[in-house]
């Protein structure tokens, strides 16, 4: 097949509202450290530029919007708690979304929710893609535009989301979401990119499956 | 010739070189495309489903943050550069702390408990050393960690 | 001629002097008697490293820590009143290396056996602990104790309460 792929809606590229050009580093390295200077006001645009990322992030690993708002702002309380030991070597953001992603797996795990790495973690990105485990070919029998209006689909898909580990979960979150590189992924999980491409592989691979029966579903209503 | 599904993956990603990933596609067959169609699928409603639930929630953080930032200790928002000093300072003052509760608490040598703390580093705000009595008239040496967290994110 | 005999005996003096003067000065520094002998590699340490979780809510004292009751229950913890053993570790750790332990709030603790350090007549061994939050170092310390010394840390904060670590070891053949 000689055409480049024209992928159909494309990789999930880096969001508009991500701060990854050299410019914007530096103006929110600025941010940081005005605000361990104590200034409120610089600690309230970044607050307020990344709540709802933060609260995204947490609510897709939680499921429940109180919680999700707790941990988003125990992470920013946490976060300026300790801006004087952010080293500044990865971006402030990919900071805030491992504190944000701890302390969900922390919660999970008090409230005795968390579930336990079930796939191989030790699986390299050599391994990955083994004739045994493959990705799918077959598309969701569903229009994914449709997911944003109808809360059933909405709902099972988070109910799938659901089924996966914490670390699978805040992986797959954390690209498709938030579109995060696996270098950063790595930085916020504190894990090797090895790791963060196993788990992504894991965890798509997973969701494919949850998701055919959903996609059996979706053919037999739409056959009556 | 079907393209491994790392490599598959990572070019759907954006994860390959420039080079690598425009050579890459040029070898893609039709399955490897439905491939990328399937992940491609996935990302959107797993996005979709995410961002549509989390848009039907109100989040203002500020209005609450605001009133719980004033009680952090404003000692812990410690600018970069002054970080390896106040590291030291805090050790020199574990130190200092230490030898003179040492020499405080005790008349004599500070080896009558058997205890010599040779090192001691925290991180935080300083530490102490005591001795506590045992039940046979002998102190234990107690080594007491102020617990700030301070490092707690810090491997970034 | 006696003035060169002089003179040839300073500088032989002066000679002795500079040889000399080091050593006196490390000995100021570091007088013999502080310091302790090399470790000895070939020895072991068994170390029990008990958890306790001291808290102000009751004022209940678990018995598995009688042995430490004294100082439990003295000034260094007197704003807590309930005392209980959370979990027992009993480390055995060769000369020269380390032995992790859980400690709870996902902390993790590391003690080392740096080997024997008797001295005054006494046996005695070197230890180091570290109580590390993931790649963090809380706190590392190093400290001699006597053989079957009992060795206290605390003030990390935990369930309402804090963490007191009792440490005691011993020399192993």
């Amino acid at each position: 097949m000689g055409e480049p792929n024209a992928l159909p809606n494309g990789a999930p590229s880096r969001r508009a509202s991500d701060p990854a050009t050299e410019e914007q580093r530096r103006a929110e390295a600025e941010l940081v450290e005005r605000c361990r200077g104590g200034d409120q006001r610089a600690f309230r645009i970044l607050v307020e530029r990344y709540q709802r990322r933060v609260f995204s992030l947490a609510f897709g690993l939680l499921k429940d919007p109180d919680e999700a708002r707790d941990i988003s702002q125990e992470a920013f309380l946490k976060a300026h708690r300790h801006l004087g030991s952010f080293q500044g070597t990865a971006s402030f953001y990919t900071w805030l979304y491992r504190i944000t992603v701890n302390l969900c797996i922390d919660r999970k795990r008090k409230v005795g929710r968390g579930s336990e790495v079930e796939l191989d973690e030790r699986l390299s990105h050599q391994q990955v893609g083994s004739p045994a485990d493959v990705l799918s070919t077959q598309k969701l029998s569903f229009n994914p535009q449709r997911v944003a209006q109808s809360s059933e689909l909405r709902g099972r898909i988070l109910a799938a989301l659901e089924k996966l580990s914490e670390q699978h979960r805040a992986v797959l979150i954390l690209r498709e979401v938030e579109g995060l590189s696996y270098k950063e992924i790595a930085d916020s999980m504190d894990c090797p990119e090895g790791t963060v491409m196993s788990r992504l592989f894991h965890a798509r691979r997973q969701m494919q499956e949850l998701l055919s029966d959903f996609a059996e579903d979706a053919e037999q209503e739409g056959a009556d | 010739m079907a393209v491994a599904d790392n490599k598959l993956i990572r070019l759907f990603d954006n994860e390959l070189p420039v080079d690598e990933a425009d050579a890459l596609r040029l070898e893609l067959s039709e399955e490897d495309n439905a491939k990328l169609a399937a992940l491609a699928e996935l990302s959107s409603s797993v996005r979709d489903a995410i961002e549509s639930e989390a848009a039907m929630h109100e989040v203002d953080l500020w209005s609450t943050l605001q009133r719980q930032l004033p009680q952090q200790a404003p000692a812990k928002v410690v600018p970069l550069r002054r970080k390896v000093l106040v590291r030291t300072t805090a050790a020199i003052s574990a130190f200092a702390v230490a030898a003179s509760l040492f020499f405080a608490l005790r008349t004599g040598t500070v080896r009558d408990s058997g205890c010599d703390v040779e090192e001691l580093e925290v991180v935080g705000s300083g530490a102490t050393v005591m001795k506590v009595a045992d039940d046979r008239g002998n102190d234990t040496t107690l080594i007491w960690f102020d617990h700030q967290e301070e490092d707690e994110w810090e491997s970034l | 001629m006696g003035k060169s005999v002089i003179g040839q005996w300073t500088w032989r003096l002066l000679f002795a002097g500079l040889l000399v003067l080091p050593k006196v000065a490390v000995a100021q520094i570091d007088p013999p008697k502080a310091v302790p002998v090399e470790a000895k590699p070939a020895s072991k340490a068994t170390c029990s490293v008990r958890v306790i979780h001291a808290t102000a809510n009751g004022n209940e004292f678990d018995a598995r820590l009688e042995p430490l009751r004294p100082q439990l229950k003295g000034q260094a913890f007197q704003s807590f009143s309930r005392f209980s053993l959370i979990k027992q570790h009993e480390l055995s750790i060769a000369g020269g290396a380390s032995q992790n332990f859980e400690v709870p709030g996902e902390h993790q603790g590391v003690l080392s056996y740096e080997g024997r350090a008797d001295s005054g007549g006494k046996q005695r061994l070197r230890l180091r602990l570290e109580i590390q939050d993931g790649a963090a170092k809380l706190l590392s310390t190093k400290f001699v104790i006597n053989d079957g010394g009992t060795v206290m840390q605390a003030g990390m904060k935990y369930d309402k309460g804090v963490l007191v670590l009792g440490i005691t070891c011993r020399i192993a053949s």
